[in-house]
C-alpha cells in the first residue's frame, strides 16, 4: 500500500513536472511570437504590421491558437501564422517527447486512481467484514463466559453431590479439606483470544430460549443464552431475522421437575397438556411443537399455536 | 602552638605544672558537640548508677531550659515519667510487663558471695558505688530497687526501667517497641516528649500527692522537686484547683504490689500506688452508647468512629483525636477488648459487631410494607431485595421500632444502591451528647456466584451473597399476653448455586432473648429435590420482634412491621357451617347483618410475605398462598367462602408425627382453580364420622385454621375476643357420641386460639335457615306450618315449625349425592352427568384458554369422584378468572336447558314432597303455608323452575299435598328458595334465639314407610327388623310414581318442563326394573354401616332408597339412549 503511495506521489510529481513544463513552453512561445511578430514588422508593409500588432495587442495570449485557427483573418495573416507555427516547431524538438510522457503518466495516474478506488473499496468491504466478526466473536465471547458459569455451576453441583455421597468421608477429613482451597471454581482455558477469531465462519444463530409466557402469551426472557436453571422453551428459528418460531420444551432435569410441579405458572399459557401434571414422572414430552411470533419485538404466542405435551 | 587535648576550657597549662581535679564548673565548661539535642541515649556508662545520675541530670537540665523540648534531656525525663506511668498503671499492663525487686542487701550479698568471679567483681563495683555515693543518690536510705521487665520483648529479659532513689523514676536507655502501651493519645516511651503538665491528670495528682508523702523531698530529690514546682505553674486551672483540693487522694490510692502479692513497691519507703480502675472515668465518655432500651450492664460499652471524627468529644482522657480511627473489628470478646488510642481494658463496639460481613440478596424486592427494607429503593442496577445486615448485638441497646427513626435529622440505617450492583450500609449509632457514630460498610458482587462469599472485616470490606428465599408469617401482628402467642411461618428457599446449604430461623423477643427452641416446632412440607424448593413450617409459640435467617454463609435479619392496633370493643358472632361437601362461615359485628367470612385487600395482617405478593410469579413464592393462605379471601377475589372443605398436604406425610395447621397441611383454597404440585395430595369429604385416626387429624387441622382466621379477623378488626360467640352447626344424623366428640374438638380449638371466655353454642344445621327467614325476611311460622328443607350434598333435613317453634323432624340421605354422586357401588365411569358434561365443559374452557382450570377439573376427574367433579363444574359459576373474562360457564344453566335429563330433578323435587306430605300427614300436621329450601343442593330445583315466583315448584307442591292429603280443597303454599341456599344456614346460625335448647331427638320421626311411623312416642323399631318393612316400602314407592305418572295428566311435563313422553316412559319401565334391587341394596348398605349397632333404631325412611339408587344410572341410560 504505501509501494503504492509512493508510486502514485511520484507519478503525479512526474505529471504536474510535465504540465508545469507545458505551461511554461506555451508562456515562451508567447514571448517569442510577440518577438516574431516585431521582426515580421522589419519585412512587410507597416500596414500590415500594425494590424497584426493591434489584433497581437489587443488579444489575450491564451487567444493565440485561436487567432491561429481563425480563417476569416486576412491571407497575410494566415500565412504569417503558418510560418510562425513552423517556427516554433523546428524550435521546440522535446516537446513531443513531453506530450508523451505528460500522456502516460496521465494513463498510469488514471490506471493507479482506479486501483486505489477499488483497493479503499475493498477495504471498506474488509473493514465491515471484520466488525462483523468482531460482533460475532463478542457473541462467542459472551457464549463461551456463560458456557464457562453454567460449567462452573454444574461442577458446583457435582462437588456439593459428590460431598453429600463422601458425608461420612468429610467428617473425617474435614480439618484436611479446610486448609484446601478448593471453594474456588477452577480456571477453565475457554480465552477467545487464543482462537483465531477470524476463521469462524459467520454463522448466525437461530436457537433462541425463553422462560415462561404471560397471559397475553408473551415470553419473557427471549435470549440466545440459556440460563440452566430459568429457560424452558428452545425456539428453533430459520434464521436470525425470522419472526417465527417453533417453540419447544427444554429437557433438563431441573426445569423439569420445577414446570411440572406449576403447571399454570410456567406451562400452560403456551402449552395446552394432553393429560395432568399428576401424570409426571420424568419427561414432558413436546407432541407438537408451538409457534411464537415476534411481533414489535416480543415473542409471542396465540391461542392457537400453544404447543401440545405430555406428561409422563 | 600547642594543641590541649581536653574536653573542657580553662587555663592552659604549660609543662608540668599542678592540675585541679575536674569540678562541676570544668565539667559544665564541656560543649557539647550535639548541643544537647543528640537522640541517641547517653550509654557510654552501662551501670544503673550512671542511669541514676544521667536521669537526676535530666531532670534538673529540664527544669532549667524549661518543660518543653526535644533535647536528650527532655527525652529522659519524659521516658521516666512513662515509666512512673507504666507503674501507675500496672494492673492495664499486667500482662505485658512484671515488677521485679533488686534487695540492696539480700541480692547484693548473693553476688558478692557468689562462686562466679565475675559475679563477685560485680557485686563488690556495686557495693562500693553505693556506699561512695549513697549520700548524693540517697543510696543510703535505698532499701530496694523495683524495676519493670517487659515480657514481650525478644530477650529474656528487657528491663524497660525502674525506680530511683533519686528521681522517683528511671529507664533503662533500652530501645523496645512496646505494643499498646497509650494513654490517651500519648505512646509511652517513643520518640515524641510529653511533659508531665500534660500528661494525665490521674497520673499529675497522682504525683503531686506521692511528693507530698515524700519527706524532705526538696533535698533528696530537689531536682525532680524543682521540676514540680514548674510543672505546677504550667498546670491547667481545673487540674490546679484538683491539686488544691487533693486531700486523701495519695491514701485512696491502693499500693502497687508485686504480682498481686504482699510484696508493696517503695521508694525511699514511700510506697507507691496504682491507678484506681479507669472504668468509673471511661463511663463518662461521650462515646458511651446510648441505647434504646434499659441494659443491665454495668459499663455500657463505647461506639468509637472508624472513620475521621471531628465532633471534638471527650474520650478517656482528652477529646477524640479525629484523625484516629477505631478498628473495625476486634476479635476480643467484647468485655476483655483494649480501647484504641487509650490503653484502658474497657469494652467498646466496632462496626463489624453491628454489621454482618455478608449481605443476603433476595431475588425480588422485599416488601416494606411487612418488612422493613432499609428504605432501599430499586433501581436500574439493582432490582432486588436485602435482608437486613445487622447482628442481634444492635437490638441488644436498640429497638426495631427505632431502626427507621432519624437521629440527628438522618435515619438510623440505610441501604443504599452503588453502581455496579454494589450495596452501602449506613449505620448511625446514638452516643452522648446527643451525637452518633456513624459506621458505613459497602457490600460487594461476588466475584464468582458460586464462590463462597469472601470478605475482610478488618478492612471493613463486605460481600453479597444471593438467596432465592421467601417468608411467610401469619398473624401478621403482636399477640395479647393473655392469648395463646402462635406464629406460622413458612421459609422458602430455591437457591440454585448453593443448593444444599442449612438455613434456620432464629427469633428474638423485645428483650433479644432468643426464643428457646421449646416453643418452637419445625416440619418440612416441600423437598427441594421433589419441587426445586424447599419449605419449612415453623409454629412459634412466642411473641417476637424480628428473625434472624441464618445459613451456612451468612445472616441476616427480617424486622417485620407487626400490627399494633390489636383488639378493641365490637362483639364478633361467627356462626360455622360445616358442611360434606362445603364449609361456609359468616360473621357479625355487633349484632349487625351477616356476611361472609372475608380477608378483604384492606386487612393486610392476617398474613405478610417478605417477597410482595405482586411478585409471585415462580414457583416457590406462590407456594406460600397453598401452605398458609391467599392475602385475599373475599366474593371478587379468586379464592372465597363457601369453601370446599378440604386439606392438602404432601402425600408422605407421616400422621403418627405430629402435623400442623399451616405447618403441614392447609385448606387448598385454590382447589378446583388451579393446579397442584406433584406431590401434594388433596383430601376432600372430611366426614365428622369417619372411623380413622387420621381423618380425625385432617378435620382437626381443617378446623384449627379455620380457628385462627376467625381470630385473625376479631383481633385485626377492632374485636375482643372475650365477647365473640362462636355457633357452629352440625347435621342431625349425627349420633350423639359423635357429636359429643365434635363438641370437644370445638371446644378444644377454640379456646386453645380464643381463650377460656368465648362463647361456644351447637345448632343443628337443620333448624338454622327458619331463623333466617324468621329474623332477616320477617317470615314467622305462626297459623299455618312452615317446613324448612335442607337438601345438602348427603343428607336432606326436614323441620316443621308451627307457632315460631319445632315441632316434628326428621332426616334422610336423599340430596345432591342421590342425583350426582356414585351411590351403591356406582363410578365416575358411568356417571351420566360427568360423561355428558365433562368434554362440553372442558372444551369450552379450552376455547376459552383457561387450560390451568381446565387441568384443575382434570385433577379433580383424576381422582374418580363424580360428587368432586360435580362440584367442580358448579364452582364454574362463581369462578374469578372466568368472571373477570366475561366467560359464561354455568353448569346449572347447562342443566336448565337439558330436556333429557330434566325428570331426574323433576322426579328428586316432587318425591321430597311427597315424602315430606306423608310424614306431615302421619303425625296430623296440617297443610304447610310455606315450604323454605336451603343447603347447596337445594339450587338443583331451579332446575325445573327458575322463576322468580317459583309457579311450577308451587304447583307441584300443592298437587302433591292435595293428593297424599286427598283433598280437592284450595290450598295455598309459599315456596321460599334463595339464590345462596348454602349461605342461609350460617347466616341463620347467627340468628338462634340465645335460650333455643332443642333437643332434637324429642321431636325426630322417621317415616320408615308410609304406613310405619318411628317416633319416640311409640316403641322403636330397629334395624333388625328392617327386611320386614321392604314391602311395605316398595308399596309407598309405587304409589308415589303412580302419583308421578299421574301428576303428568294433571300438571303436563311436557308443556311444563319439556320432558318428552318417552323419556317418561322409559323412566317409568326403568324405575319399576330397578326398584327392588335398590331398595335391598340400600338397605344392606345401611346394614354394614350400622355393622355391629344393629339393634339402634331405624332412623331414616326406606321410601328413598329405590330413587338413591337408580337416579345416578338413569342419567347415564338416559345419556346413552340419546346417543343411540
Amino acid at each position: 500500500m504505501i509501494y503504492m503511495k509512493a508510486t502514485f506521489l511520484f507519478l503525479v510529481l512526474v505529471l504536474s513536472i510535465s504540465c508545469n513544463r507545458n505551461t511554461n513552453e506555451e508562456a515562451g512561445f508567447e514571448v517569442q511570437q510577440i518577438a516574431t511578430n516585431e521582426s515580421i514588422v522589419n519585412n512587410e508593409t507597416k500596414k500590415a504590421n500594425d494590424n497584426l500588432v493591434k489584433s497581437t495587442k489587443n488579444d489575450s495570449t491564451e487567444k493565440v491558437n485561436n487567432q491561429r485557427q481563425n480563417k476569416t483573418k486576412g491571407q497575410t495573416h494566415q500565412q504569417s501564422d503558418k510560418k510562425i507555427y513552423n517556427e516554433d516547431k523546428s524550435k521546440n524538438p522535446l516537446w513531443n517527447w513531453w506530450m508523451i510522457i505528460g500522456l502516460s503518466s496521465l494513463t498510469l495516474n488514471l490506471f493507479f486512481i482506479f486501483r486505489l478506488v477499488k483497493s479503499s473499496f475493498k477495504k471498506e468491504e474488509l473493514r465491515s467484514q471484520l466488525n462483523e466478526l468482531k460482533n460475532e466473536q463478542k457473541d462467542l465471547k459472551f457464549k463461551i463466559l456463560n458456557l464457562e458459569s453454567e460449567n462452573n455451576k454444574l461442577k458446583d453441583n457435582k462437588k456439593t453431590k459428590i460431598s453429600k455421597i463422601n458425608a461420612p468421608k468429610k467428617d473425617l477429613q474435614s480439618e484436611k479439606k479446610q486448609n484446601l482451597d478448593d471453594e474456588k471454581s477452577p480456571e477453565i482455558s475457554l480465552s477467545v483470544e487464543n482462537s483465531n477469531s477470524t476463521n469462524i465462519p459467520a454463522k448466525k444463530p437461530t436457537t433462541l430460549y425463553a422462560e415462561k409466557a404471560d397471559d397475553s402469551g408473551v415470553f419473557s426472557q427471549v435470549s440466545e443464552v440459556k440460563d440452566e436453571y430459568k429457560s424452558i422453551f428452545k425456539f428453533s428459528l430459520k434464521n436470525m431475522s425470522a419472526d417465527t418460531a417453533y417453540f419447544e420444551i427444554l429437557n433438563s432435569e431441573y426445569i423439569l421437575k420445577m414446570v411440572a410441579n406449576s403447571p399454570d405458572i410456567y406451562l400452560y399459557m403456551s402449552c395446552k397438556p394432553e393429560n395432568s401434571n399428576q401424570n409426571f414422572t420424568s419427561e414432558i414430552v413436546t407432541k407438537q411443537k408451538g409457534i411464537a411470533e415476534n411481533i414489535d419485538g416480543q415473542w409471542r404466542v396465540k391461542k392457537g399455536n400453544k404447543a401440545i405435551i405430555k406428561f409422563q | 602552638m600547642a594543641y590541649n587535648f581536653r574536653f573542657h576550657n580553662g587555663k592552659d597549662i604549660k609543662g608540668w605544672e599542678e592540675s585541679n581535679p575536674l569540678n562541676e564548673v570544668a565539667i559544665k565548661a564541656i560543649e557539647d558537640p550535639n548541643g544537647a539535642h543528640s537522640s541517641r541515649e547517653i550509654t557510654s556508662i552501662p551501670s544503673p548508677f550512671a542511669r541514676i545520675d544521667l536521669v537526676k541530670t535530666a531532670f534538673k537540665e529540664v527544669t532549667n531550659i524549661g518543660l518543653d523540648g526535644n533535647t536528650i534531656y527532655h527525652k529522659m525525663v519524659s521516658d521516666a515519667l512513662d515509666i512512673g506511668q507504666i507503674f501507675f498503671e500496672a494492673d492495664k499492663y499486667a500482662d505485658k510487663i512484671e515488677i521485679i525487686s533488686w534487695d540492696r542487701k539480700a541480692d547484693l550479698n548473693k553476688l558478692i558471695n557468689s562462686s562466679n568471679p565475675n559475679h563477685r567483681m560485680l557485686g563488690e563495683s556495686l557495693r562500693l558505688y553505693l556506699e561512695q555515693d549513697q549520700a548524693t543518690y540517697n543510696f543510703d536510705v535505698l532499701r530496694k530497687l523495683y524495676l519493670i521487665n517487659y515480657k514481650e520483648g525478644d530477650n529474656p529479659i528487657n528491663i524497660l526501667g525502674g525506680t530511683s532513689p533519686s528521681t522517683l523514676f528511671f529507664t533503662s536507655a533500652n530501645k523496645y517497641v512496646l505494643n499498646d502501651f497509650q494513654i490517651g493519645d500519648d505512646i509511652l516511651l517513643d520518640d515524641e516528649y510529653k511533659p508531665l503538665y500534660q500528661r494525665d491528670t490521674e497520673y499529675i495528682k497522682y504525683l503531686f500527692s506521692l511528693r507530698e508523702n515524700i519527706p524532705g523531698i526538696s533535698s533528696k530529690m530537689s531536682e525532680l522537686n524543682d521540676y514540680f514546682d514548674l510543672t505546677y505553674k504550667n498546670l491547667d486551672l481545673h487540674v490546679k484547683n484538683q491539686l488544691k483540693d487533693i486531700g486523701n487522694y495519695y491514701k485512696n490510692l491502693s499500693s502497687l504490689n508485686i504480682a498481686g502479692g504482699g510484696e508493696i513497691v517503695e521508694v525511699l519507703g514511700i510506697n507507691l500506688k496504682k491507678a484506681s480502675g479507669k472504668q468509673d472515668l471511661i463511663r463518662n465518655s461521650d462515646f458511651v452508647i446510648r441505647p434504646d432500651k434499659v441494659t443491665k450492664e454495668e459499663y455500657q460499652p463505647l461506639v468509637l468512629p472508624n472513620n475521621i471524627f471531628n465532633a471534638g468529644l471527650n474520650y478517656v482522657t482528652g477529646t477524640w483525636n479525629p484523625n484516629s480511627k477505631a478498628p473495625n473489628y476486634d476479635p476480643n470478646n467484647i468485655d476483655q477488648r483494649i480501647l484504641p488510642q487509650d490503653g484502658n481494658k474497657y469494652p467498646y463496639l466496632t462496626i463489624s459487631d453491628f454489621l454482618e460481613p455478608v449481605i443476603i440478596r433476595t431475588e425480588f424486592p422485599i416488601d416494606g410494607n411487612y418488612f422493613f427494607d432499609g428504605s432501599f429503593r430499586p433501581n436500574q442496577d439493582i432490582q432486588n431485595g436485602f435482608l437486613i445486615p445487622l447482628k442481634p448485638l444492635y437490638f441488644k441497646y436498640f429497638s426495631v421500632d427505632n431502626l427507621d427513626k432519624n437521629i440527628n435529622g438522618e435515619k438510623r440505617f440505610e441501604l443504599k444502591p452503588l453502581s455496579g450492583g454494589y450495596i452501602e450500609v449506613i449505620l448511625r449509632i446514638p452516643i452522648q451528647k446527643d451525637h452518633h457514630i456513624t459506621f458505613r460498610r459497602t457490600y460487594n458482587n461476588p466475584v464468582n456466584q458460586a464462590h463462597k462469599p469472601e470478605f475482610n472485616e478488618k478492612a471493613n470490606k463486605g460481600t453479597i451473597i444471593e438467596n432465592r428465599i421467601n417468608v411467610g408469617i401469619t398473624p401478621f401482628y403482636k399477640f395479647p399476653e393473655d392469648i395463646k402467642q402462635e406464629y406460622n411461618i413458612a421459609l422458602y428457599e430455591a437457591d440454585i448455586v448453593f443448593d444444599d446449604i442449612n438455613y434456620k430461623l432464629n427469633y428474638f423477643d423485645a428483650e433479644n432473648n432468643a426464643v428457646p427452641s421449646e416453643k418452637i416446632q419445625k416440619v418440612q412440607r416441600r423437598f427441594k429435590d421433589e419441587e426445586t424448593y424447599n419449605m419449612f413450617g415453623e409454629v412459634v409459640q412466642n411473641n417476637f420482634d424480628y428473625i434472624q435467617l441464618k445459613h451456612d454463609f451468612a445472616s441476616g435479619i427480617l424486622v417485620p412491621k407487626f400490627f399494633k392496633k390489636i383488639g378493641g370493643t365490637s362483639k364478633f358472632d361467627f356462626s360455622i357451617d360445616f358442611g360434606t361437601t362445603n364449609t361456609h362461615i359468616e360473621y357479625s359485628i355487633d349484632n349487625g347483618n351477616p356476611q361472609p367470612l372475608q380477608i378483604e385487600k384492606k386487612e393486610k395482617y392476617h398474613i405478610g410475605s417478605l417477597i410482595p405478593f405482586k411478585e409471585f410469579k415462580e414457583s416457590y413464592l406462590t407456594a406460600l398462598r397453598d401452605d398458609l393462605f391467599p392475602e385475599e379471601i373475599h366474593s371478587k377475589s379468586k379464592y372465597q367462602f363457601p369453601q370446599r372443605t378440604a386439606v392438602t398436604y404432601h402425600k408422605k406425610t407421616n400422621f403418627s408425627k405430629p402435623v400442623f395447621s399451616l405447618g403441614n397441611i392447609s385448606i387448598p383454597f385454590k382447589y378446583e382453580k388451579e393446579s397442584f404440585a406433584i406431590h401434594s395430595k388433596i383430601q376432600t369429604n372430611l366426614k365428622w364420622n369417619s372411623k380413622t385416626e387420621e381423618n380425625q387429624i385432617l378435620l382437626t387441622s381443617f378446623f384449627e385454621e379455620l380457628v385462627k382466621i376467625i381470630r385473625n379477623k376479631i383481633l385485626s378488626n377492632g374485636g375482643v375476643l372475650n365477647n365473640t360467640q362462636i355457633t357452629w352447626s352440625y347435621p342431625a344424623s349425627m349420633l350423639k357420641y359423635q357429636l359429643s366428640q365434635m363438641e370437644s374438638d370445638w371446644h378444644d380449638l377454640i379456646q386453645k386460639y380464643l381463650g377460656d371466655k368465648v362463647s361456644i353454642r351447637k345448632v343443628c344445621e337443620s333448624l338454622t335457615p327458619y331463623y333466617y327467614y324468621y329474623k332477616f325476611e320477617g317470615i314467622p311460622a305462626m297459623e299455618k306450618p312452615l317446613v324448612s328443607i335442607d337438601i345438602g350434598g348427603g343428607t336432606s333435613d326436614v323441620a316443621v315449625y308451627k307457632e315460631e317453634a319445632p315441632i316434628l323432624f326428621s332426616s334422610y340421605k336423599f340430596a345432591g349425592d342421590a342425583i350426582f354422586g356414585d351411590n351403591f357401588n356406582r363410578n365416575i365411569n358411568i356417571n351420566g352427568f360427568v360423561n355428558k358434561y365433562y368434554s362440553k365443559i372442558s372444551e369450552k374452557l379450552e376455547e376459552n384458554d383457561q387450560r390451568v382450570l381446565t387441568e384443575a377439573i382434570s385433577r379433580i376427574k383424576d381422582n374418580e369422584s363424580s360428587h368432586d367433579v360435580i362440584n367442580a363444574f358448579f364452582s364454574l359459576k362463581d369462578n374469578k378468572s372466568l368472571n373477570d373474562k366475561n366467560i359464561d360457564i354455568d353448569f346449572l344453566k347447562f342443566l336448565k336447558t337439558d330436556k333429557e335429563f330434566k325428570i331426574i330433578f323433576l322426579l328428586f323435587y316432587t318425591s321430597q314432597l311427597y315424602h315430606v306430605s306423608h310424614l306431615l300427614k302421619s303425625k296430623n300436621i296440617p297443610i304447610p303455608g310455606i315450604i323454605s329450601f336451603s343447603g347447596t343442593a337445594s339450587k338443583l330445583l331451579t332446575i325445573i323452575d327458575s322463576s322468580i315466583k317459583h309457579d311450577n315448584l308451587m304447583r307441584l307442591a300443592i298437587e302433591t299435598f292435595k293428593y297424599v292429603f286427598n283433598t280437592n280443597e284450595n290450598i295455598e303454599i309459599d315456596i321460599k328458595l334463595p339464590s345462596s341456599p348454602k349461605e342461609i344456614s350460617s347466616k341463620g346460625g347467627l340468628s338462634v334465639p340465645e335460650n333455643q335448647n332443642i333437643n332434637l331427638n324429642e321431636i325426630k320421626e322417621t317415616l320408615i314407610s308410609n304406613s310405619h311411623l318411628q317416633s319416640n312416642e311409640k316403641n322403636k323399631i330397629s334395624y333388625k327388623e328392617i327386611k320386614d318393612f321392604e314391602g311395605a316400602a316398595i308399596e309407598s314407592f309405587d304409589d308415589f310414581l303412580q302419583f308421578f305418572l299421574t301428576l303428568n295428566k294433571s300438571y303436563p311435563f311436557r308443556d311444563n318442563f319439556g320432558i318428552e313422553k318417552s323419556s317418561l316412559d322409559f323412566t317409568e319401565s326403568f324405575l319399576n326394573k330397578k326398584k327392588v334391587n335398590a331398595l335391598k341394596t340400600g338397605i344392606k348398605n345401611k346394614l354394614n354401616e350400622m355393622s355391629d349397632k344393629s339393634d339402634e333404631e331405624i332412623n331414616e325412611t326406606l321410601f328413598f332408597y329405590p330413587l338413591v339408587g337408580t337416579l345416578g344410572e338413569l342419567a347415564f341410560e338416559l345419556e346413552k339412549n340419546k346417543k343411540v
